[in-house]
């Protein structure tokens, strides 16, 4: 069974991964250029804990309030683009996962062989699944290590929609996507519009989650005459922060999240495609 | 010994009152071939589909060789309607498909009836043409050596060449295979070389099921002066006047004399078959009365 879903779906998963693989390197890329650029300051003692660069601005640190100009362009690309690029991808390929053969009617065909409708479905979902997880770790993973210098570089004032993009989270989010995809491609029997239900679907649910994440987890505050929030910190707005410990935590709770919200999609897949009458 | 389909009391139902079966009860023994005969809507597919385990019953029972269907799948072939197979990938890949979703699949044996019907192994599906497409996805069937295989319409998309080959390759294969083969047609005319059994679907009712060599022996065919027969004398199927005649398809004991003045001969399978197609409906039989 994973044979036939590979080859029925090899030609957009090779082009998604060719992507990924490209938007990984992108980023690599750039975190190197990133750490290249810091390494003077670096050097001169200049990156130290809740540093503000306008402070600096005339020592012998001036020239680092050039890093955020520099390199500002990977805000969009890769802190909004990263969570983008790998849901519509997810989209891209959950979607087809079911409706493509509803729409040809080979489902009749597929499901006449000698594998059970349940072990059709799960194979599918399980291989896509299982590619998209890998890809969108690797380029979390990827991310990571391009936000390090950009944050050390104080390139913006707000850290945390970095959360979203790094490490675990986008495999979470991506996995969300494609199993919204795969249930509203089960339940329409239709590919493209279940592109649209599922990106607009994960873009309501990612807003929620991450709001929660956010919001019902508890924050630390600096307050005083010169607050300064540790480095590794991850700022909110201001002064308000999660302490650096709280990462892997909030990463894991939201990636749970994800995974809950992702299981139940699949198993209203599995309810379309069980009761579906040819 | 156990038959190779079995219904009892079957029904299906789409949605919350439309039958498009109802209390279906008959036994195919195994290794007949099935000619399942009924106009567009009848409930042909819908019989197919259950027995493939496609639709579960909404009441009633279906079994293949004794068990659920959904738990044979090993032992049926199914062909859709119009042969549907995945239509970017090629002819050898379709096999190959095969292979992976069945763990008996004889390979050598596809591959060699795929070259015997001149259909190039690198061709993709979607360059088929019809008749090459049902033939492809018949041999992916007969390569799972099924007890039982069910054939929705393969025939409804064939030019008359390609019918006639279909049927003769299909016949072939079907007795070198001693598997049980339904399949549902509305194109009569073609039927009779091949198959020996008959069931004909209105309705979503079972009109007529037999041996077709018992049925035509339990029919006659019998012409008389207009006006004959009486409606409620005799078991009339259906009856038509063409040149000062009525003739008519009963059904009746072969022993039974009808009376004088009356020809009687043996109906044809056509005959038998568009006798009972043209039946008025029992609604309507009602409602002449």
């Amino acid at each position: 069974m994973t044979w036939l879903a590979w080859r029925q779906h090899r030609g957009p998963t090779l082009w998604a991964l060719l992507t990924v693989a490209a938007l990984c390197g992108l980023m690599l890329w750039s975190g190197l250029r990133a750490t290249n650029a810091l390494e003077p300051f670096r050097a001169a003692g200049c990156i130290r804990a809740g540093f503000d660069p306008g402070a600096l601005r005339g020592s012998h640190c001036a020239g680092v309030d050039q890093f955020g100009a520099r390199f500002n362009y990977a805000i969009p690309l890769f802190e909004f683009g990263v969570p983008l690029l790998l849901a519509v991808i997810a989209a891209l390929i959950g979607a087809p996962l079911v409706a493509r053969d509803l729409e040809q009617r080979t489902h009749l065909a597929a499901w006449t062989q000698s594998v059970s409708r349940r072990r059709w479905y799960l194979s599918k979902v399980v291989t896509a699944a299982a590619g998209i997880a890998v890809a969108a770790t690797v380029a979390g993973f990827a991310a990571d290590r391009l936000q390090r210098p950009l944050t050390e570089g104080g390139l913006t004032s707000s850290r945390w929609p970095w959360f979203f993009s790094i490490d675990l989270a986008p495999a979470g989010e991506a996995l969300l996507c494609f199993a919204l995809a795969v249930a509203a491609g089960a339940w329409l029997r239709r590919t493209l519009p279940a592109v649209g239900i599922a990106l607009a679907g994960f873009l309501i649910l990612l807003l929620v989650t991450g709001r929660a994440v956010q919001t019902l987890t508890p924050t630390s505050q600096d307050t005083g005459p010169r607050p300064s929030v540790p480095r590794d910190g991850w700022i909110l707005h201001g002064n308000t922060y999660h302490p650096a410990s709280q990462f892997w935590p909030l990463q894991l709770t939201f990636l749970t999240v994800q995974l809950v919200l992702a299981g139940t999609c699949v198993a209203l897949g599995w309810r379309a495609i069980r009761h579906r009458t040819p | 010994m156990t038959a190779a389909l079995a219904t009892d009391g079957l029904g299906h139902r789409y949605g919350r009152s439309r039958w498009a079966l109802r209390a279906c009860t008959l036994e195919v023994p195994a290794g007949r071939v099935v000619a399942l005969v009924g106009p567009n809507g009848s409930g042909k597919s819908t019989l197919l589909h259950t027995a493939a385990g496609l639709l579960a019953p909404s009441e009633g029972s279906v079994h293949v060789a004794g068990a659920a269907p959904a738990r044979s799948l090993a032992r049926i072939g199914f062909v859709a309607q119009d042969a549907p197979l995945w239509p970017r990938l090629r002819v050898a890949e379709i096999l190959e498909a095969g292979r992976h979703l069945n763990a008996h699949f004889d390979t050598p044996f596809a591959r060699g009836r795929i070259s015997q019907l001149e259909i190039a192994p690198r061709a993709r599906v979607q360059t088929l043409s019809g008749g090459q497409r049902a033939q492809l996805a018949l041999t992916m069937v007969l390569a799972k050596h099924p007890d039982l295989l069910l054939l929705d319409e393969p025939l409804a998309n064939l030019d008359p060449v390609a019918r006639r080959e279909f049927l003769a390759s299909m016949f072939a294969a079907c007795t070198d295979s001693g598997a049980t083969v339904v399949f549902s047609s509305h194109v009569v005319a073609e039927l009779e070389r091949i198959c020996d059994h008959l069931i004909v679907l209105r309705d979503g009712r079972v009109s007529l099921v037999g041996d077709i060599d018992d049925l035509r022996e339990s029919h006659r065919i019998v012409s008389g002066p207009q006006g004959w027969p009486e409606p409620r004398a005799t078991p009339v199927i259906c009856a038509r006047d063409a040149a000062g005649r009525t003739t008519a398809l009963l059904r009746c004991d072969p022993a039974a004399a009808l009376g004088p003045g009356l020809d009687e001969t043996l109906p044809t399978f056509d005959e038998l078959v568009l006798g009972y197609l043209e039946q008025p409906s029992p609604d309507h039989q009602e409602s002449v009365r």
